[in-house]
């Protein structure tokens, strides 16, 4: 997970790779910015037989501190498995 | 670590996917489904999972792969059961407990290593029913147990304790997650709290299944709590020990650092003391010091003993001290010797007015060494009274052989280890004065002077120093002189030693025998004279602060002062009274009066007071009676006064004077003598039955002994009886028999001399005597008239006069032609 901040715009990038967009949720409480989620074991694993599970699956949450100072959720895109958060600082 | 990934991935999730082992392709076959009841069960070593509690298992066994698998495809829980005997490979039903917990998976995952593992949590306990078959896995038929949480003050109570020691071993844990202790706090069921606390303590895998299978709630507790008071007296005893290991371990590397910053300090304040640096100069130093092989030896041990000291140790100044010595001594330091004759001659004449005899050993024993070189030193010994020049005579010789002059006082030493030293395993041991004063003269040919030699003290029970010295006063033996402290020996046999004593007698036999003894008798008035002119007047100048110029004594003065100011065989007495003299002149001259100050004999009265000696001799012997003898004492010769009365008695002798039985004896053959001769002296034959005769010898307090005063009682008792005085300036001695015959005495040179500074002008001697005339110094003979006497009658007739005895040819000598 990266943080930025610009001087209007605070940039929270999260690697989200294989995880469905509707399995992902944040919630922004007490300054800390909670991610969670669930990343299910695939369809094919379910009926073969597993020789490698080395990217994480299950139930997953991240919490990050945020800076001092308030924030509202501006807008999320989800791109090539990343997640784009941005937060504009209230002032 | 992707791109890598992505590269194997096509073959290994793609369609070979069958070709890969270890997986059998039964797995293709549709299982038989499970029942509800039924479990996949993963048999485990060393672990036991409890209900609530997270913990990774890793999957080495194919049939737990497998049993894993199916349950993570199709999210079922497992059952997890621990072995009975973890060395077994493939665990039948039977090697295997019956109670296990349930888990779900939570994560299914392979490490880089290709290894498989699970993360499950505990979900419940259950018991096995029976195993079923046709799985290519275990899997079981269970019953799973409730638990069912009791409310009570004892569980609660039970509760409460655990908790608290849970924390309290969580804290003595080395690296417990900070979690841990928050889970245990909020923990709120007590079964809970059981199995959480038994699963994250260090128990052995049958103690955690134990406790699984206690499914009594408070026995639980019980056993829980047993096993964690346990495992922290354990841990607190293993933190105990390893706090000590770092205390330990802190302090010596403190003491280390502290050591190492003091030497940088000492290195830049240039005191490098570095113990090695120590060794090394000390190994140089013994080196240096050219000792002979054997000590070098006892030298080099002892400085590996010292290497491998700390420098703290109480014997490493012990140790350190020896050596010091041992390097300090002139093993093989000698003073060079160029000898000559003339200028040893010079040099002693110089020092020393008179004593020929002895000048001319010591320029004997120079000629030898000149001509043997390796010849043994000589050992002498100097007698002679006080003041004679003994001490300053040994300084005079080292000068004169260009040797080193040391001296070591013997008066008064009554230990043995003062001479030989104390042995190094007494504290404050030092080697003995011998060594000691060798070291002190830094060569290993010096004079050594011996002083009072005859006032060692008697042997009490710290040995004898006597015989202590006989082995360093024994030229065989010396080269190889072994001090106590040293315990090495050391060559003294190049050292030349000179003994001094005032008398010979308390001198023990071996000692006095391994000697060679030189007399130094006492001086006379013109010797005094010169050596008062010679050294001893300029030497008070100089202690007065007075100059040549301001002050001078002239020999008639000189002669004044020892003629009736001192009496003395040697030239203390006379410095003295010298240097009173110069300090009543330092005085005028310091009151203000200038000028040059000139001392006569006229001056001496008002400066010394009166005549100390007044030659006595023509009052006392002024009456009838009184006889001058001549006596020898350690401290020189000595005149002495025979006073004998007649009392009207029955013919009694009374004797007083301190005299010793010898003396005695002398008086009664005196008297004898007498009475037997009585007719010859011109008396009444009843002179004896009508008189005690009384004989004294002032001073009464000074104790006197010996026959040489028999002459001069004979003289006095013949004079008291004739009544006529004796001359006033004549002395005898000598030692007189019933036959009266006069035998000779010892001590004639000391005698001699005593009489003439005496002013005597006559001295009766026995004629056997003659021999010692050479002794005597030319100047006191040229003063003295001789007269050798063989009989009685010769020596009244010399002293009284004619007529008083009448001459009688010996009885014997005159019947010999008759018969």
């Amino acid at each position: 997970m990266d943080v930025y901040e610009t001087d209007e715009t605070l940039w929270i990038l999260v690697a989200l790779p294989g995880v469905a967009p509707d399995h992902v949720k944040i919630v922004v409480a007490d300054g800390t910015l909670i991610v969670t989620g669930d990343r299910p074991l695939p369809a094919e694993a379910r009926i073969g037989v597993i020789h490698r599970v080395e990217i994480p699956h299950g139930r997953f949450e991240r919490r990050i501190r945020l800076p001092a100072g308030r924030f509202e959720l501006d807008g999320h895109a989800l791109a090539n498995g990343c997640l784009m958060l941005s937060l504009r600082k209230l002032l | 670590m992707i791109a890598h990934e992505t590269r194997d991935q096509p073959d290994d999730s793609g369609t070979t996917r069958a070709a890969v082992p270890p997986q059998p392709t039964s797995e293709r076959k549709a299982l038989p489904p499970l029942r509800d009841d039924a479990l996949i069960i993963i048999p485990v070593r060393n672990m036991v999972l409890f209900p609530g509690v997270v913990l990774p298992v890793s999957l080495g066994r194919e049939r737990s792969v497998a049993a894993a698998q199916e349950a993570a495809r199709n999210e079922r829980p497992v059952g997890l059961l621990l072995q009975r005997n973890p060395d077994v490979a493939e665990p039948k039903p039977s090697d295997l407990h019956e109670m296990g917990t349930s888990a779900v998976i939570l994560r299914y995952l392979t490490a880089p290593d290709g290894t498989h593992h699970v993360v499950c949590q505990g979900q419940q306990r259950f018991r096995v029913r029976e195993f079923l078959d046709g799985y290519p896995f275990l899997a079981a038929r269970v019953e799973f147990i409730e638990d069912r949480d009791v409310v009570n003050a004892e569980i609660e109570a039970r509760v409460h304790q655990l908790k608290q020691r849970a924390i309290e071993a969580i804290n003595l844990l080395p690296n417990a997650p900070s979690e841990l202790a928050q889970a245990v706090q909020s923990i709120t069921s007590a079964s809970g709290l059981a199995d959480l606390v038994a699963s994250f303590m260090d128990l052995k895998p049958s103690e955690k299944q134990e406790v699984l299978e206690t499914l009594d709630i408070r026995t639980r507790l019980d056993r829980v709590l047993w096993l964690l008071a346990y495992r922290i007296e354990v841990l607190r005893l293993s933190r105990d020990i390893g706090q000590q290991t770092r205390d330990a371990m802190e302090a010596r590397q403190r003491e280390y650092l502290l050591r190492e910053q003091l030497k940088a300090i000492q290195k830049e304040l240039g005191e490098t003391d570095d113990k090695s640096a120590e060794i090394a100069d000390l190994s140089k130093a013994i080196a240096d010091a050219k000792m002979p092989q054997e000590v070098e030896q006892q030298a080099r041990k002892e400085l590996s003993r010292l290497e491998r000291m700390p420098e703290v140790a109480a014997e490493y100044s012990m140790i350190r001290t020896y050596l010091d010595w041992l390097i300090a001594l002139p093993w093989s330091v000698l003073s060079e010797e160029d000898i000559d004759i003339a200028e040893a001659r010079h040099i002693l004449d110089e020092d020393h007015y008179g004593l020929e005899k002895i000048k001319r050993r010591i320029l004997e024993f120079l000629a030898i060494r000149k001509l043997n070189p390796n010849g043994k030193s000589p050992i002498l010994c100097f007698v002679g009274p006080p003041g004679v020049g003994k001490t300053s005579l040994g300084q005079s010789i080292a000068r004169a052989t260009g040797r080193k002059f040391v001296r070591v006082s013997l008066g008064g030493v009554h230990d043995e280890a003062e001479i030989r030293g104390h042995r190094r395993t007494y504290i404050g041991s030092l080697p003995g004065n011998i060594i000691q004063a060798i070291r002190k003269a830094g060569t290993r040919n010096p004079v050594m002077m011996l002083d009072e030699i005859d006032k060692l003290g008697a042997g009490g029970f710290h040995g004898d120093p006597a015989s202590a010295l006989l082995e360093v006063l024994d030229p065989e033996q010396n080269n190889t002189f072994r001090d106590n402290y040293l315990g090495v020996p050391f060559d003294l046999s190049k050292t030349m030693f000179i003994a001094t004593a005032n008398m010979l007698d308390t001198i023990p036999g071996p000692l006095r025998d391994r000697m060679e003894v030189i007399q130094l008798t006492g001086y006379t008035e013109e010797e005094k004279v010169q050596i008062a002119r010679r050294y001893l007047v300029r030497r008070q100048l100089e202690a007065n602060g007075l100059s040549a110029d301001q002050c001078e004594i002239t020999d008639d003065a000189l002669r004044a002062i020892i003629r009736d100011y001192t009496r003395e065989a040697g030239v203390r007495n006379l410095e003295r009274e010298i240097g009173a003299v110069f300090r009543h002149v330092a005085m005028r001259i310091a009151e203000g009066h200038t000028g040059k100050t000139v001392i006569g004999p006229e001056d001496l009265g008002r400066i010394l007071g009166p005549r100390r000696f007044e030659s006595e001799l023509a009052m006392r012997t002024s009456v009838p009676g009184v006889a001058t003898g001549l006596a020898w004492t350690p401290v020189g010769g000595d005149i002495l006064f025979i006073e004998a009365t007649r009392i009207p008695g029955n013919g009694r002798l009374t004797l007083t004077g301190h005299l010793g039985d010898v003396m005695k004896e002398s008086a009664q053959i005196a008297l004898s003598l007498i009475k037997s001769r009585i007719g010859d002296l011109g008396v009444p034959a009843d002179f004896f039955e009508k008189h005690d005769i009384h004989v004294h010898v002032p001073a009464g307090a000074i104790p006197k002994d010996g026959p040489s005063a028999g002459i001069a009682m004979f003289v006095a008792l013949a004079s008291l009886i004739s009544g006529r005085t004796v001359r006033s300036d004549v002395a005898m001695t000598g030692e007189i028999s019933l036959r009266g015959l006069v035998l000779p005495v010892g001590g004639i040179k000391e005698k001699v001399v005593a009489a003439a500074r005496a002013g005597i002008t006559t001295v009766l001697l026995p004629s056997r005597n003659k021999k010692d005339l050479d002794d005597i110094p030319d100047e006191v003979r040229r003063g003295v008239h001789f007269i050798w006497i063989e009989r009685v009658e010769e020596a009244v007739r010399a002293a009284i006069g004619e007529g008083v005895l009448k001459e009688r040819v010996e009885p014997e000598q005159s019947l010999a032609p008759a018969e």
